[in-house]
């Protein structure tokens, strides 16, 4: 039986140490495209939690009983793109059926998710952490899929802070060579500097 | 014969997504659940394949 130790750890260390925007620098894309407003990064936020927690499971699984037991492993960054792909388009068709309102919220910016590579790399990181070999498979899939869950956190808490910096940038006096882009490519800087400070605690 | 099943594995997850892509495609979006998009948001995206951003593209 694993500890509860181990999932705090697992939720704090992938949501504050090793933020995927962050330290990993991954999800760039979306951390700068739909992080002008905070309801699309939120919005934007919750639709990458759900798809990057989902397509954990389902890659976890897919490695430990088909790829592994074939030894063909090396497709697996093929078939985990692929998987994360026609997952995205389960999500938005069920939620096309299903619930209007939150097609509403996230419709728009559950495509983008293809192209986040934050949910790719979350997944491929899920693998190379070997929580299997550390836990057994069962287990391990609970410990990464609680790590998966904490670093969409960490995405979401990144995109939610830094759209409402840039929120309030809009109506701050920047020079003019500075505005838009420039000023918000150091704000991510010196919060990157900021979440480096947090390294040391897990 | 050793490639066999990674070629079909291959195959079957591209396959998956095609399927899923093909029933996305056919399934009717909420006429309400389109909320107007002002154009800058839209410009700094670049997923080519969103409609609402080729709508934009056509409009100008």
């Amino acid at each position: 039986m694993i500890s509860p130790t181990i999932f705090f750890v697992a939720i704090v260390s992938s949501m504050l140490i090793n933020n995927v925007v962050l330290m990993r620098f991954l999800g760039i894309c979306p951390f700068l495209g739909v992080s002008k407003r905070t309801e699309s990064a939120l919005g934007m936020s919750l639709a990458v939690m759900f798809v990057m927690v989902v397509a954990s499971i389902i890659t976890y699984l897919l490695y430990y009983y088909v790829l592994i037991p074939q030894d063909i492993t090396y497709i697996s960054t093929i078939a985990f793109i692929l998987i994360i792909a026609s997952l995205v388009q389960l999500v938005e068709m069920t939620i096309k059926k299903v619930s209007k309102k939150l097609y509403k919220g996230l419709g728009i910016y559950l495509p983008l998710i293809v192209t986040n590579c934050a949910i790719l790399g979350v997944v491929e990181l899920n693998i190379l952490e070997n929580y299997a070999g550390e836990y057994g498979v069962f287990q391990g899939l609970l410990v990464a899929t609680t790590s998966a869950f904490g670093a969409a956190l960490g995405f979401a808490l990144i995109m939610f802070s830094f759209s409402s910096i840039r929120e309030r940038l809009d109506a701050a006096e920047v020079p003019e060579a500075w505005k838009g882009v420039p000023v918000s490519l150091v704000v991510a800087g010196i919060m990157a500097l900021a979440f480096l400070g947090l390294g040391g605690i897990v | 014969m050793e490639y066999l099943v990674p070629v079909l594995i291959t195959i079957g997850v591209i396959a998956l997504y095609l399927a899923t892509y093909a029933l996305n495609k056919n399934t009717p979006a909420p006429i309400e659940g389109y909320e107007k998009i002002d154009e800058a948001t839209c410009s700094a995206c670049s997923n080519y394949s969103c409609g609402i951003k080729q709508q934009f593209t056509e409009d100008r």
